[in-house]
C-alpha cells in the first residue's frame, strides 16, 4: 500500500516540481517501499514514452488556409475611416499625386478661411439690416423740399364746434402743394369727405397721426375717411393748374349730411 | 514562450497589420495542430479545427485580455474546439453504428496511421476520458505548468494535479493491458 502523500510526491517528481528536500524524502521512501518504487518507474516510463512521440507537421497549405479564411480587413484602419477622411482621400485622388499633399493642405486652409470670412460678413450684414429696421409706428410728418416750409401760407381755417363734432381744419398752401390739417373729435362714427375737381387738384398723401387703423377711401374726385374719437389727419394735395381750385368739405353722420363747407386751397399769383 | 513578442504581435494585428497575425500563425500552427491531433486522433479534421481556432482567435482578437498569455488563450480555444468536434463525432459514430454503415474508402485516420509511429500510445490516449487526455497532452506534449493548464482549462491547480495523476495512472494501466 502506497501512502497518498507519496503518490503525490511520485507524480511531482516525474513532473520535476519537487523541492530537493521533497525529492530526498521520496528517494528514501522508494528505497524502503518496493511497490512505490515500481509505481514510480512505471509512471516514469509512460512519461518518457510520451516525450518520445514526435511532433506531427501539418500540411504546407494550413497556414495559407488560415490566412485566406481570416477577414484581414477587420482591423485595418481603412474600414473605420470617418467620412471626412474619405472626402479628403477623394479630393486627393483628383489632384496629381506629386503635389497632392501640398495642395490639399493649402486648399483646406483656403476653404476654411473662405467659410470663416463669409460667416463673419453675413453676421455683419445681418447686423446692419437689423439696425436699419427701425420702429416707425410712432413716426409721422410730411416730406417737402428743403427750404419750402417757410413758404407755406395759411389759406383757410375752419372751426368745428358742434355737440357731435369738435375740431378744426387748417389749409396751407405752397408752390403746387395744398396741405390740409384736420383735427376732429366725435362721439360716434362720422364720415368725412373731400370733394375736388381732379383736373385741377390731385391727392398726394395722407397720414393719421394717432396709431389707429386707417380707413381712407379714394375715388377719382373725392377722398373719404371715417372717424370716431379724437384724431388728427394730414392730407396732402397738389395743384395741377394755375387757377384757384376750391374743395368741398363734408361731414356725414349716420348717413346724413351733417356739415358742408367750401375750403380754399390757395390762390395763384397769376 | 516569448509572451512579450506575442503581445506586440497582437497589438500590431489590431492596428491592421496582417503580417503580425501571419507571424502568430507561423509560430503556433504546428503546436495547435498537434494539440488538436492528439485530442482528436484525426489528421485532416485536425487541420480544419486548427484553421477554425485561428479564425476564431482572429475574430475575437480585440477581446483578448493582455493580462493573460496569448498562447494560453489560443490553447483554450483549441481544446474547446477539439472537445466540440469529439462531441459531434461521437454522435455521428453512434449514428453510423446504428445504421451499420461501413466505408471501404481510405479515411484520413488511415492516412494518419501511416504517419504515426507511436500509434499504440495515441490509441491509449484515446481510451482516456477527454478531461484526462487533455491534461496529459498539455502537460507531456506541450510542457505546460500546472498553473498554465489551470488557466487554459479554467479549473484550479489542485484539480489539474488530481486529473493529471489519475490520467497518468490510467494511461499506465491501459499500456500495460496492451502489453506495451
Amino acid at each position: 500500500m502506497i501512502e497518498e502523500e507519496y503518490i503525490d510526491l511520485i507524480n511531482k517528481e516525474i513532473d520535476g516540481v519537487n523541492s530537493p528536500k521533497k525529492s530526498a524524502k521520496l528517494k528514501q521512501y522508494l528505497a524502503e517501499n518496493p511497490e512505490a518504487k515500481n509505481l514510480y518507474h512505471e509512471l516514469l516510463t509512460v512519461s518518457n514514452m510520451l516525450k518520445e512521440i514526435e511532433t506531427i507537421e501539418p500540411s504546407d497549405t494550413l497556414k495559407k488556409r488560415v490566412l485566406n479564411s481570416n477577414p484581414m480587413e477587420k482591423y485595418r484602419p481603412e474600414e473605420k475611416k470617418y467620412a471626412f477622411l474619405r472626402t479628403r482621400d477623394f479630393l486627393r485622388s483628383l489632384i496629381p499625386s506629386p503635389i497632392s499633399r501640398f495642395n490639399v493642405k493649402y486648399a483646406f486652409a483656403f476653404s476654411a478661411g473662405l467659410i470663416l470670412g463669409i460667416t463673419i460678413l453675413s453676421i455683419f450684414i445681418d447686423g446692419l439690416y437689423k439696425k436699419s429696421e427701425l420702429d416707425i409706428s410712432d413716426l409721422y410728418g410730411t416730406m417737402m423740399l428743403y427750404g419750402t416750409s417757410e413758404d407755406f401760407e395759411p389759406v383757410d381755417h375752419i372751426e368745428l364746434n358742434f355737440d357731435e363734432v369738435v375740431g378744426e381744419i387748417n389749409v396751407k398752401y405752397s408752390t403746387d402743394i395744398v396741405l390740409v390739417e384736420l383735427t376732429i373729435e366725435t362721439q360716434h362714427e362720422i364720415e368725412i369727405v373731400f370733394e375736388f375737381d381732379d383736373s385741377d387738384i390731385g391727392f398726394s398723401g395722407f397720414t393719421r397721426l394717432n396709431n389707429e387703423e386707417n380707413n381712407l377711401r379714394m375715388g377719382k374726385n373725392y377722398l373719404k375717411l371715417s372717424n370716431i374719437g379724437n384724431n388728427r389727419y394730414i392730407i396732402v394735395f397738389h395743384d395741377k393748374t394755375d387757377s384757384v381750385t376750391p374743395m368741398n368739405f363734408k361731414i356725414f353722420s349716420t348717413g346724413d349730411l351733417f356739415y358742408e363747407k367750401a375750403i380754399s386751397t390757395g390762390k395763384k399769383s397769376g | 514562450m516569448s509572451e512579450d513578442k506575442d503581445f506586440v504581435s497582437v497589438r500590431e494585428c489590431l492596428r491592421g497589420r496582417s503580417e503580425a497575425f501571419e507571424m502568430l500563425v507561423e509560430k503556433y500552427q504546428t503546436t495547435i495542430f498537434n494539440v488538436v491531433l492528439r485530442m482528436t486522433d484525426h489528421y485532416e479534421e485536425s487541420e480544419d479545427i486548427t484553421q477554425t481556432v485561428f479564425v476564431k482567435a482572429f475574430q475575437k482578437l480585440d477581446t483578448f485580455n493582455p493580462q493573460y498569455k496569448f498562447f494560453s488563450w489560443l490553447y483554450r480555444i483549441a481544446v474547446n474546439e477539439s472537445l466540440n468536434f469529439l462531441k459531434q463525432r461521437k454522435h455521428l459514430v453512434e449514428l453510423d453504428e446504428s445504421l451499420n454503415l461501413i466505408s471501404n474508402e481510405k479515411t484520413p485516420e488511415d492516412q494518419y496511421d501511416i504517419l504515426e509511429t507511436s500509434r499504440d500510445i495515441q490509441q491509449a490516449l484515446m481510451d482516456l476520458k477527454t478531461q484526462y487526455r487533455t491534461v496529459i497532452i498539455l502537460k507531456h506534449f506541450q510542457n505546460l505548468s500546472y498553473r498554465e493548464i489551470s488557466h487554459i482549462l479554467g479549473v484550479k491547480e489542485k484539480t489539474v494535479k488530481s486529473r493529471l495523476f489519475t490520467a497518468r495512472q490510467q494511461l499506465k494501466n491501459i499500456l500495460l493491458q496492451k502489453g506495451i
